[in-house]
């Protein structure tokens, strides 16, 4: 369980990031923080392991006040991916960016090949095994710096912007593997801006907006209140979007899917 | 550890009258004290007494502009220096005359952090370029001012850089908050090489972002901020000239051995 | 008049095996907005540095083929000075900023140019408005969110007032009302001063019915190309690995209503609908 309680915190004591912030994560959940650019949001993330402490209030991750662990103790079991996966790499190979943590936690070198190798397949990047991250188109980063820390399984997996520079196959896989984590009772935290992303990852939504949490619901119901989502400088998905829009009264537009949303207009035409 | 130190260190503008003052006058000022702390040289003329006031004065002043706290981690990253300063001070007086050990020591010692805290008045209040625009109008020339700026300008960036990799590798289980020192000082060490690596390559990314930039495009480059000595620089500038004056007469007077 | 000319162009990394670039063909007109798409790896920002002169001048490697941008090669044109009229903003925002605060990063340009204090000023005030960051003009550039970072590498370009607009990847971090705003942004850019904008994009759904060209890569190469609407009618009949607007993929879904017809906007989808009866 990962508890915000009343978290305020300020860059330099100047800059005001978080104002307050308190909600609840439950085991198996998938949440993800939503909100304009500069709400907060990867100042939630980095909060989660220990990267920034609260200046007022707790964050409190299985029982553990943040401020009473260091980030080398949580992250075993807290892992979080960076927003920009250019400052997660610090080694020559891709390889060794997947095997740096796993050694740290005590894998045998057989566990580490095999365990890098699999996730190097999983996430499409076996071939690029001896390049320099560095090297890597923008996407293959971003995977790069998920499979990183998904390799070594933390019980919390907290990913900021998972799907910048992914293109439609990746998107799905990134669906598929969130909700298996979900459904092994990992925690999964994602913050993001992708609407349409949401609409088909359909999690808990939690709306930030300067430094609060302005809503906090089921995506259904958060991506289809114009006003909520106006206030994060959000917009909502095309399927309710159109939904809402056609002049017949009746239609039910909280649906995010295509297919959904095809069957609700299929629905009006048999009505007539 | 959160490299609080580096943090300190980078130039930030936070709009106080300090920030705001022509960087000309503050320059000046940082000089004055330089002068100052090597004018007072002889024991038994002011040496101890007047460092001290340089620093408090320094101090006083940085605090009004809200950068007393970097300031302070300036002194404590001086530190090993100044105990440098002592050690060579313990030797060599020791030869000289034994019997004022303890107060030569401190006075010199003193001096010295009097000395190295003259330039963090301009260093911490002035933006890189305007420390550029001072120089250029010094007459220093523009490569050498360029240089210099950008200099001061990737200090912070790789100040950055440190901080990514400790966070990238404390995020993946690398210790440096706890453990006995041996092992904090090897975690420490696992950052150098990475970091040289990673700042060769952030300078190869800068010298793309500058091509896009259009750097060298033009013969001549012009400036966006230009200098302006108002009223307050002129005021200022003239209480510290006065005052300096006074000092050096004290100095150089017969008063200064029975005041001090 | 043609701003873009590809031919035959091929490029390999220094020390890869693999080609980034095959046998690439591509022609670009003055004042065409051209979405550039295909799946992560596809080559989309290795185009970008051969446009701009990036590659091979920075980064070496095996380069065959022809590129012209405004008549000039840049291949042999230094950077900086092609830079004058073509713009880029890397995928990477981090890569592209250095000056130490907001205001300084988007002057930096326009004082390398030479131009004078006022016209700085203006331009720099006008960039930081279009892209709605006035109020962080004083703040250090290291101290921004991810989008922030984001809104001033497009400022500093912005203020360049290029001919050519290369933009990788520009929406990645931005929120979407900052999102709708920068595309609407190009589009006056493009109807008052004849910009050329080429953007690379998954976020397919943004741009398609504002380009007036869609371009496709896959490994290295055009697969293929042409007006947004056939282009992603034809991602949907042979599944190309790219992002199509879940408008469009509805109206896959209810073509025997539609009578075929591929929709790239909501609001052209509802009319559609309501023409064919779907409505009170
Ligand atoms: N390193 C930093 N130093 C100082 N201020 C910062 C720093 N990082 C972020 N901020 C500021 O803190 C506030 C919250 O930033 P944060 O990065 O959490 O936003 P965000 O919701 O992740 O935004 P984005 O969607 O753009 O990534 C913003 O006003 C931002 O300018
Ligand atoms: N500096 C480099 N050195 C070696 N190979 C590189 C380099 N940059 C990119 N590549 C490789 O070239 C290919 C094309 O990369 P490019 O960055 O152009 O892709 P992209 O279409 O922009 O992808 P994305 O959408 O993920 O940003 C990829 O296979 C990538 O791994
Ligand atoms: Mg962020
Ligand atoms: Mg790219």
């Amino acid at each position: 369980m990962i508890e915000f309680t009343d978290v305020h915190f300020s860059y330099h004591g100047t800059i005001r990031a978080l104002d307050g912030v308190t909600f609840t994560i439950g085991e198996g959940e998938i949440v993800s923080l939503m909100g304009e650019n500069g709400a907060g949001k990867t100042t939630i993330i980095r909060h989660a392991n220990g990267l920034l402490k609260p200046q007022r209030g707790r964050v409190v991750v299985d029982g553990t006040d943040t401020k009473n662990a260091t980030v080398a103790e949580l992250s075993r079991k807290v892992g979080v991916i960076f927003q920009s996966p250019d400052n997660m790499f610090f080694l020559q190979t891709v390889y060794d960016e997947v095997a740096f943590a796993l050694r740290k936690f005590g894998y045998t070198p057989k566990e580490v090949e095999e365990r890098v190798s699999e996730v190097l397949r999983f996430f499409g990047l076996e071939r690029y095994r001896d390049r320099s991250p560095f090297t890597l188109s923008g996407g293959e980063k971003k995977r790069l710096s998920i499979a990183i820390v998904a390799a070594w399984n933390p019980k919390y997996l907290l990913i900021d912007e998972p799907t910048v520079g992914q293109d439609v196959t990746y998107r799905r896989l990134l669906v598929q593997l969130l909700n298996e984590f979900a459904n092994e009772g990992k925690t999964i935290v994602i913050s993001t801006h992708d609407v349409e992303f949401v609409a088909d990852l359909r999690p808990r939504v939690i709306l930030v907006s300067r430094g609060r949490v302005i809503a906090d619901g089921s995506a259904r119901d958060v991506l289809t209140d114009e006003e909520l989502l106006k206030r994060a400088s959000l917009v909502m998905p095309q399927v309710p979007q159109l939904l809402r829009s056609i002049p017949k009264s009746g239609v039910n537009f909280k649906l995010l899917g295509v297919e959904e949303g095809a069957r609700e207009i299929v629905r009006l035409f048999s009505r007539g | 550890m959160s490299l609080s130190i580096i943090q300190g260190l980078k130039y930030r503008d936070l709009g106080t009258w300090l920030h705001r003052l022509d960087p000309r006058v503050k320059l000046s000022i940082s000089i004055y004290l330089l002068a100052l702390a090597l004018l007072y040289n002889e024991l038994y003329r002011g040496i101890l007494v007047m460092s001290v006031s340089i620093i408090c004065f320094i101090g006083v002043l940085l605090s009004t502009g809200k950068v007393l706290r970097p300031f302070l981690y300036t002194l404590r990253g001086g530190l090993p220096i100044v105990m440098l300063v002592v050690i060579i001070q313990l030797l060599s007086i020791t030869l000289v005359d034994p019997s004022h050990l303890v107060y030569s020591t401190v006075a010199y010692a003193v001096r010295f952090i009097a000395f190295i805290s003259s330039f963090t008045l301009f260093f911490l209040t002035t933006s890189p370029d305007e420390v550029g625009l001072t120089l250029q109008h010094l007459r220093v020339p523009p490569l050498y001012t360029f240089t210099l700026v950008m200099a001061i300008k990737f200090a912070p960036l790789l100040a950055d850089e440190v901080q990514m990799i400790i966070d990238a590798q404390r995020s993946r289980g690398v210790e440096f908050e706890r453990g006995n020192p041996i092992r904090r000082l090897r975690s420490l060490f696992a950052v150098f090489i990475p970091l040289i690596v990673n700042a060769l390559r952030r300078s190869y990314e800068l010298a793309e972002a500058l091509e896009v930039k259009c750097f060298g495009a033009n013969e001549k480059r012009t400036s966006y901020r230009t200098l302006k000595f108002g009223r307050r620089d002129a005021l200022t500038m003239g209480s510290a000239t006065v005052i300096l004056f006074a000092l050096v007469m004290v100095r150089f007077s017969e008063l200064s051995i029975n005041v001090l | 008049m043609r701003a873009i000319e590809v031919r035959n162009l091929s490029y390999r990394y220094p020390g890869q095996s693999d080609y980034a670039l095959l046998d690439l063909n591509l022609n670009v007109d003055e004042g065409e907005i051209v979405l550039l798409t295909g799946p992560s790896g596809c080559g989309k920002s290795s185009l970008i540095r051969c446009i701009n002169g990036l590659i091979p001048q920075m980064y070496g490697g095996q380069y065959e083929g022809e590129v012209r941008v405004l008549g000039l090669n840049p291949a042999v044109t230094p950077t900086r000075v092609m830079s004058k009229h073509v713009g880029t903003v890397f995928q990477n925002p981090d890569n592209q900023l250095f000056a130490l605060s907001v205001e300084g990063d988007v002057a930096f340009s326009l004082e390398n140019l030479g131009l004078q204090r006022d016209d700085i000023e203006k331009r720099v005030r006008e960039a930081l408005e279009r892209v709605g960051i006035s109020e962080l003009r004083k703040r250090s550039t290291f101290e921004l969110s991810g989008g922030q970072k984001q809104k001033v590498a497009i400022a500093s370009i912005l203020a360049l007032s290029p001919k050519i607009l290369l933009l990788d990847e520009p929406t990645s971090s931005l929120d979407p009302l900052s999102a709708r705003s920068l595309i609407e942004t190009l589009v006056e850019l493009r109807r008052r001063d004849e910009l050329t904008v080429m953007i690379a994009e998954h976020k397919t759904e943004l741009l398609a019915p504002i380009a007036d060209k869609m371009v496709v890569m896959d490994n290295g190469t055009v697969i293929d190309e042409g007006h947004p609407r056939e282009v992603i009618e034809r991602a949907i009949r042979f599944n190309y690995a790219i992002n199509v607007p879940k408008v469009s993929q509805l109206s896959a879904l209810l073509s025997e209503y539609l009578n075929s017809s591929i929709y790239l906007e909501v609001r052209d989808l509802v009319d559609a609908l309501s023409e064919i009866g779907c409505s009170d």
